[in-house]
């Protein structure tokens, strides 16, 4: 059988970043070595056909970019072997190797240029690679002026025009809108019949279960799992909940506080990460104070995956009364999630006095899965009804029949 | 600079390049080093590879090299004028001072001396500077795509020559207009450029991979500079410094900068050796940087 790429038995080890010799310590006469050895990937086997469609989740920290990087051929594997076909084209963050004052046009030559298309092709290909990116009118604008969207839609565009036979897809794909989402998964449905090879990096679910059919799961740089889609997201999520416990046990200090947990809560009263959408949740902060307060404020906030905030309140104006010193406190936000589906992460912050905000670390990540057909950030739940006729338009009356036979759909036929 | 090749340009200084890419020049260009796959058994890559995929990553160290000498200047009202401009006004500055402290030796008009001088030790000392930085500034492409990493120095540097070589015609001319006359000997100017590559590009090839692992080297290489500016020869013919001048030829700048007063008919009566000897640097270099590269290449984004 003919590969598209293949990793036998990788291992990729890191110095620990204190432990990069400086000049001094290698000058020394005896440098004294206290290596530690931090493997961020470890016996990772791996093979696809041309045409694959490939998925990698895991936690923060489980060797998803050291993957990455393995399979752009940007690193070398410290044990086993890589061995990748064809042309590669990373598609990895937003608009790499853009240069904020070259317009959008110049920045297509030259990244067109690193990404091995000649100044012919890409001669070819420049209208085309406008009109998907759909900046004909600011192409000609630095890049700079961009907003976060184009750049990641110029980028994409460059990065398939440039017809990989391997395409990584990094967590970029979240930025865009919704409509070029789509685009691009249908433009990613297209390159598997053309046979390129496409792997996916992602904690966005979404992304994994729409365009992959063999997902890797990573945990601490070992691959726990190797398979269908949907059997790799179950046994992610297990391994999600399972550390969530552990990250529990932490202490931080901020503020004066010191972190205890923090938990979601679901409606039926248990810890959980994975929540529906419309669902009563409380996010719940315990913590102890290391030195006496009085009326601390706690804060909450929730973003999406890239970054975005989608909701952010505080207990600012409570009087929360006082706290002595080694005292605990709970913290409980209680909310109706109306989210849609997808990966969230909560932080809560504490402002004791007038000291500013403190983060309180770590985290506390978690998925939503929504209903069909919504889009957006927000589920606002919202009922559709559908009548005939508008009171007062005599001539938009059905005046022949009574159209009754016609049932009326409350979902929206889009899609 | 031609970034951009259809349409309307957004500035005029871009049109320039487009007739100059002859078509077989492109169809050459086609195979470029990300376009055949790889496959990575060790750290180190193979010497022959290695060099393949450099090779094959001419076009890309062009248009990355135009890129970068066009972002330099495009926001400024002059643009290209300074790159020429910059060497000019501290060539006459310094003449004119020096003139004021000492005689200088010089069998050809001050300030032509010293532009001669400067020219060539401008390119190499921000060749060197940016070259050193050049893979560590880079870590953004350098993580994401690969294709050889010597590509990032060598660009840095090439950017430099874009203006050294309107700067060269201007010498000439200076030399002209100031009284001086040209025989034969200009054609050495092209070696001079040339071997002003070479040194400048394996400086730059060692020093960015070593600055990778030790952050200090940018530091002290900005420290050398300085001294190595007033000791490299712009203001004086080593030989005018009796005894002492001997050591000077050992400095591979030296050797660099009388290959260029050598084609205006200055090149005082040591040059020869100073050239082979800055030559004997470059070669020498050039060994330690294909060990070093071949040795880290793949691995240099590790430590970004």
């Amino acid at each position: 059988m003919t590969f598209a790429l293949k990793l036998g038995d990788v291992g990729k080890r890191y110095l620990k970043y204190e432990d990069v010799p400086l000049l001094l310590t290698r000058l020394r006469f005896r440098a004294r070595t206290n290596r530690t050895d931090l493997w961020a990937l470890k016996h990772v086997d791996l093979e696809a056909a041309p045409g694959d469609h490939l998925g990698v989740i895991g936690r923060n920290g489980s060797g998803k970019s050291t993957m990455l990087r393995i399979l752009a051929g940007v690193t070398a594997p410290t044990e086993g072997f890589v061995s990748v076909k064809g042309r590669v084209a990373p598609l990895i963050s937003v608009g790499v190797g853009f240069h904020p004052e070259l317009t959008g046009r110049e920045n297509v030559y030259v990244n067109g240029t690193i990404l091995g298309l000649s100044r012919r092709e890409l001669d070819r290909r420049f209208d085309q690679i406008v009109e998907f990116a759909e900046l004909e009118s600011f192409i000609d604008t630095p890049v700079k002026f961009y907003s976060s969207g184009m750049f990641v839609r110029l980028g994409f565009s460059v990065a398939v025009a440039s017809r990989p036979d391997l395409l990584l897809v990094d967590e970029v794909l979240a930025v865009g809108d919704m409509a070029f989402q789509s685009k691009c998964f249908e433009r990613m449905a297209q390159m598997k019949v053309d046979g390129t090879t496409i792997v996916l990096v992602s904690h966005n679910i979404n992304a994994i279960r729409r365009t992959c059919t063999q997902v890797l799961v990573l945990h601490d740089g070992i691959p726990k799992f190797f398979g269908p889609t949907d059997e790799a997201i179950s046994i992610y999520h297990n391994l999600v909940e399972a550390t969530g416990d552990e990250i529990a046990g932490e202490t931080a200090d901020a503020g004066g506080s010191e972190f205890l947990a923090l938990n979601l809560i679901n409606s039926e009263g248990d810890p959980t990460n994975h929540v529906r959408s419309g669902e009563d949740v409380i996010f719940r902060f315990d913590g102890r104070f290391s030195r006496p307060v009085t009326d601390p404020d706690f804060t909450i906030r929730i973003t999406t995956e890239t970054g975005q905030l989608v909701y952010g309140t505080s207990s600012y104006g409570k009087a929360s009364g006082h706290f002595a010193a080694g005292e605990s406190m709970r913290f409980d936000v209680r909310l109706n999630c109306r989210l849609i589906t997808g990966s969230y992460q909560a932080i809560v912050g504490i402002r004791v006095a007038d000291e500013g905000w403190q983060a309180v670390p770590p985290m506390l990540d978690f998925f939503v899965s929504g209903k069909p057909l919504v889009k957006g950030v927000a589920d606002l739940d919202a009922s559709i009804e559908i009548t005939r006729g508008v009171p007062g338009d005599e001539d938009g009356q059905a005046t022949h029949e009574p159209a009754t036979d016609e049932p009326a759909t409350d979902e929206p036929a889009t899609d | 600079m031609a970034l951009s090749c259809r349409g309307p340009a957004s500035r005029p200084t871009m049109k320039a390049r487009r007739g100059r890419e002859a078509p077989g020049d492109v169809e050459r260009n086609m195979v470029s080093a990300v376009s055949e796959g790889f496959e990575l058994r060790h750290e180190s890559t193979p010497l022959i590879p290695l060099l393949r995929q450099l090779v094959q990553s001419l076009s890309l160290i062009r248009i990355l090299a135009r890129k970068d000498f066009y972002v330099r200047y495009r926001r400024a009202s002059f643009g290209l004028l300074w790159a020429i401009g910059l060497p000019l006004v501290q060539a006459t500055v310094l003449a004119f001072v020096l003139s004021r402290i000492t005689r200088l030796h010089a069998p050809i008009a001050q300030a032509v001396f010293i532009y001669s001088g400067i020219l060539p030790w401008n390119t190499f000392s921000t060749g060197l500077q940016s070259g050193t930085n050049s893979i560590v500034d880079n870590t953004a492409v350098a993580t994401r795509i690969y294709f050889p990493r010597a590509v990032f120095p060598i660009v840095v540097v090439l950017s430099g020559f874009y203006g050294l070589i309107p700067g060269v015609v201007v010498l000439v001319v200076m030399h002209l207009v100031l009284g001086g006359s040209v025989g034969p000997e200009i054609v050495l100017l092209l070696p001079a450029i040339g071997l002003c590559f070479m040194l400048t590009t394996s400086f730059a090839l060692v020093l960015s991979a070593l600055q990778v692992y030790f952050r200090d080297i940018k530091h002290i290489l900005a420290a050398i500079t300085l001294p190595w500016f007033w000791a490299s020869g712009v203001f004086f013919q080593p030989e005018s410094l009796g005894r002492v001048g001997r050591w000077f030829k050992w400095d591979p700048a030296v050797g660099m900068i009388q290959l260029f007063r050598a084609a205006l008919g200055a090149g005082g009566r040591d040059w020869v050796a100073a050239v082979w000897i800055a030559v004997g640097w470059s070669v020498g270099l050039t060994a330690i940087a294909v060990l070093v590269h071949r040795r880290y290449d793949r691995v240099f984004v590790d430590l970004l």
